[in-house]
This record gives C-alpha cells, structure tokens and sequence, in this order.
C-alpha cells in the first residue's frame, strides 16, 4: 500500500519556500514577475481542475479569464465599484457565465468538449473585439488595484501586490487541494477515469461536471480580475484561444491532475520565457543574443523535450523519482 | 409468460454504427430468480446489458423495471431505480481506495452509515483486509468481488453480472462461485452473463441463449442439458 500523493504538501511547502525568498530578493522588475506567476498560477490551477482532475480538456478557459478582467475593469471604471467588490463581482459573472456555458458543454466528450469550448473562447474574443464601451481591439486601462491603505499598505508598491497575490494564490490552492480531497473531487477522479461506469453506479455524472465547469471558470474569473488590476489594463486578446492554449501547457508542463504542478508550471513557464527572450541571457551562455528574438522556438523544443521524457509533466516525473529512491532505499534496507 | 417479472425486455434492438447487433430480443427476469444469458462472443450479451443500463441507446423495442418504461432513461437514472451493474472489465477505478469504492455509489448509500459498509466488508473478509489499498493494487479476483461489494452497496433489487468469472483462476472463480450462490440464497434477483457454462448452468433458473443477436433457445437448464443440438450450435459446448 502506498501513500496517495506523498509529495503534494513537501512540494508545495518547497515552492512556498522558495517564492518568499524570491520576494525576498526581488527587485522592481522580479516582484512584477512574482505577481504574474501568482495570477498565472490560479488561472492554471482552476483549469487544472478542469482538466487533470476532472478530465474535460477546455481550449476557451480564457474566455472566463477576460470575463473576469473586464467585470472587474468595468465594474471600477464606469460603476466605482471598489476593487473588492468589483472582484466579487467577477468571480460571479464567470461562473454564472461557466455554467451557462457547462449546461451544453458537459453533454460532450472529447474532442467535441475541446472544440465547443474553443468556439465559445473565441465567441467573447469577437465580443470584446467589438465592444464599443470596452475599447473594442484597443482595449481599456484605469483598473485600480485594492485599497489596503486602512491597513497602511500601498498596493501601487510592488512587493506589497506580489505578496498579496501570492497569499491569493496559496489560498486559492489549499482551497482547491481540499476540494480534490473531499468527496466531490473523488467523483470527479472517478468520472475521470470512467464517466459510463460511474454513471451506472447512480451518479449523476453531468451534474458534478457542470459544478466542476463552473467552479473553474468562477476561479478563472477571479485570476482576470487580478489580472487587470495587476496591469491595469484590459484587452481582447484576454478571451484569444492561445491564452487557453499556454495554460493548457502549463497543466501538462507541470503534471495535470496535482494542482501543485500547475502552480509550479506557471513559476517555470514565466521564468523561461523571461529568460529566453532576454538577449544577456544567451550571452551568458556564450551564445548569440539573437537566438532570444527566436525564443518561442526554443519553448517549444523545451516543450517537446518534457512531453517526450516526461508524459505525466514535472511533477508526475519528481512523484516518480521520489518513488524510486523511497523502494530502492526499502529494498536496501529489507535485504540487509 | 407469468405477469409480474421485475425486468422485461420486448424486441428489443441496438445497432453499433451500421451492424445490427440486438435484433428484436426479448426476456423477462422474475423477481427472486436467476436467469443467464449465454451465447458465443459477438452474440450480444454484453450489449444487452448495457442496453439495460442505458450505456447503449436502444433503437427500438422497451425495457420494463418492475411495470415502469426504463429504456429512456439515462444510466444514473436507471442505476437509481434499483438496478446495480457489474460490467466485465469490473470498472474499478484505479486511484480510489477499496473504502472509497464502497462510498461512491450514492450519497443516500454514504450517509446509511458504516453499518452497510460494515455488513459489506464482513461478507469479503478479503476487502476488509485491503481497505486501504488502491484500485490498481488489487488482484483480479479481488476486483472483481470489489466490483460486486460496490453494486451491493446500492442495496439493489437487480443485479446484472457480465461474466464475474472471466480471466480468473479456479480457486478464486470459486469464491465468486460462493458469494453468487449466497446472494441467490438471500433471494436476490440476477440477471447473469456468463461464458463458464457449469457454473452459469448450476446458478439459474432460467436460461436464453443468444446467437447473433437474437433470442435462440430459451428454457431451464435441465432442458437445456437435455438438448445437446442446442449447445453445440449457439454455444460450441
């Protein structure tokens, strides 16, 4: 008998860690990069649960993303909803949205689910595209960030958003870990593995992938309205499918289904895109500074080399490996 | 044909894409009976199962549970109405534990208490020993009396087995043997799938024999020993 999942919390506590004393040591620039990965990390996290836990493959999750952002950029700019309120807000509007959106979605399966749900993402790119009141193609700016000044906090400051976005984050994650945990995420496990068996059982399969749906695009939601907040500005390319699509890379960069890798895939997908397009980096390596404008394809390499050497992602290789040494080290100690 | 079976299949068809694979077939399961559906690969038996589960959307004909028209229904439906279904891959899920099988079936099942689960785990000593252990850690054999103990926890009034003893070893086709025989003492009722012909022959009441997707022979198994012609052609016994 094993443990399930022995190294979920060791791996979170470890990257727990190292984010503190990365804000630690982070200057102007880092805490911006600290931010993104925090935000990047929740978007991740809630399509992971779409995903890897509950196996329904979503190509249009930023659609939720942008419904989020704009809520809460709308809600502020033209309302002067306080940013809290107007994040609220933005949680409610994508999950309302999500639902909507799961009562037909969740009645396909595979590729039909990946492409409804592409079209769906594309339909609000078209929307915002267009939307007069929102900027339409050039989007719109003003998003202010909280107010944390009755706590005597400045959330122009950097370090002061960064820490606060990865609190969100943390919490975001302990949420959804206990979630995958309870119950509901054990229907979804076994939904994942197999929705007829399941259904044969009594279960009422299509309900728990809707609330599923929805809760991820409701989580969704809440990573755009910090999105906007955190560049003050919204636009179309928010709701575009490649957003969906980088996301779904991190879930399968960091090891779908284990929430922990998605957040971890976010930290390495930010750093390696921010490193490979920076020209000094390459010539650290004694290389041309030129390769950085090519560092899409380089990603890309990186991709296919993970995929290929590691099919279950970064996390579901470190499980593995942990594994390993933990039977090799019994072994050891059993012969003796 | 007495009135009053618990389940009754009329002319009842499936297509799998462009082939035809239930062509009008009809069988009625009397409650507290056994009744088992035999035939050759291909002849249809799974697929009629899973037509009863609603996996398999019939074409045309009905399907009755205790008087009420079933065959609309989705499969969770159905499950609820009383109906518990083993299939033959036994559908254990690899990542669960065995104590997270036997509390998935319904909430309603869930919050009766341990004292199900209880009765359960003393009736497979084997599982009570491996609660913990998961899907994929489990042998053949104790699947497949996981796969039963799961359905059993949806205090069923049917239950449907697809082949329970396929691809295990004969000490352990004996103890399904056993737990099959005890639940049919109990006086539940069971519709059986089974490619092992003494044990489904020894078990039931009735029998249908299925040959391409049509009722071929329907009687008890003494009649059915007694027609050897019957065997050889949809059986190959």
């Amino acid at each position: 008998m094993r443990e399930r999942d022995p190294i979920q919390l060791p791996v979170a506590g470890l990257l727990a860690v190292i984010a503190v004393a990365a804000w630690f040591g982070a200057g102007y620039f880092g805490q911006e990069l600290l931010a993104e990965i925090a935000i990047l990390a929740i978007f991740a996290m809630s399509l992971d649960l779409l995903v890897g836990v509950a196996g329904m493959v979503s190509l249009g999750h930023a659609g939720f993303l942008a419904l989020g952002a704009y809520a809460t950029a709308g809600a502020t700019v033209f309302w002067g909803w306080p940013p809290a309120a107007a994040l609220a807000f933005s949680v409610a509007v994508a999950g309302a949205c999500a639902l909507g959106v799961g009562l037909f979605a969740v009645r396909l399966g595979g590729v039909f689910f990946i492409m409804i749900t592409l079209a769906i993402g594309q339909m609000f790119y078209a929307y915002f595209f267009k939307a007069r009141a929102f900027g339409g193609d050039n989007g719109m700016s003003g998003t202010p960030r909280f107010d944390l000044s009755p706590l005597g906090l400045e959330t122009g400051d950097p370090a002061v958003f960064s820490a606060l976005m990865l609190v969100i984050a943390g919490a975001v994650y302990v949420a959804l870990l206990l979630l995958v945990r309870s119950p509901f995420g054990m229907m979804l496990t076994a939904i994942h593995q197999n929705e007829n068996r399941l259904a044969s059982l009594g279960c009422p399969v299509r309900r728990y992938k809707l609330a599923a749906f929805g809760l991820g695009g409701a989580i969704a939601g809440l990573a755009g309205a910090l999105m906007a907040q955190h560049t003050g500005f919204v636009s179309p390319d928010l709701a575009f499918w490649t957003l969906s699509g980088e996301a779904l890379i991190i879930v399968i960069l960091g090891g779908s289904g284990s929430l922990v890798g998605a957040a971890g895939g976010a930290a390495v997908f930010v750093m390696l895109r921010d490193h490979l397009s920076d020209g000094s980096f390459w010539e650290g390596l004694r290389l041309s500074g030129d390769i950085a404008t090519h560092w899409q394809l380089v990603m890309g390499l990186f991709f296919i080399a993970v995929v290929l050497l590691a099919r279950d992602g970064l996390y579901g290789r470190l499980s593995w490996l942990v594994d390993r040494v933990r039977s090799a080290w019994r072994g050891r100690g059993g012969g003796a | 044909m007495p009135d009053g079976a618990l389940l009754r299949l009329e002319a009842l068809d499936a297509y799998y894409g462009r082939s035809h694979v239930l062509q009008g077939v009809s069988l009625s399961v009397e409650s507290a009976s056994v009744v088992a559906l035999l035939g050759r690969n291909g002849a249809g038996k799974s697929t009629t199962l899973k037509a009863i589960m609603g996996i398999v959307a019939p074409a045309g004909g009905s399907i009755r549970f205790d008087g009420e028209a079933i065959h609309h229904l989705a499969s969770h439906r159905i499950a609820r109405r009383g109906i518990a279904y083993v299939p033959e891959d036994r559908g254990i899920f690899a990542s669960l534990t065995v104590e997270e099988h036997l509390s998935l079936t319904l909430p309603r099942a869930v919050t009766r208490g341990p004292s199900s689960k209880e009765a359960i785990y003393e009736q497979f000593p084997v599982l009570a020993e491996r609660r913990r252990h998961r899907g994929n850690e489990l042998s053949g054999g104790e699947q497949q009396m996981l796969a039963i103990a799961r359905a059993l926890t949806q205090s069923p009034r049917l239950l449907i087995l697809d082949e329970p003893t396929e691809g295990l070893a004969p000490i352990v086709i004996e103890s399904i043997a056993g737990i099959v025989h005890s639940l049919k003492g109990a006086g539940l009722t069971m519709l059986l799938v089974e490619q092992n012909y003494p044990f489904a022959v020894g078990l039931s009441e009735r029998v249908y024999v299925l040959g391409k997707g049509r009722v071929r022979w329907e009687g008890s198994p003494a009649a059915l020993e007694a027609s050897p012609e019957v065997a050889a052609t949809w059986l190959g016994v």
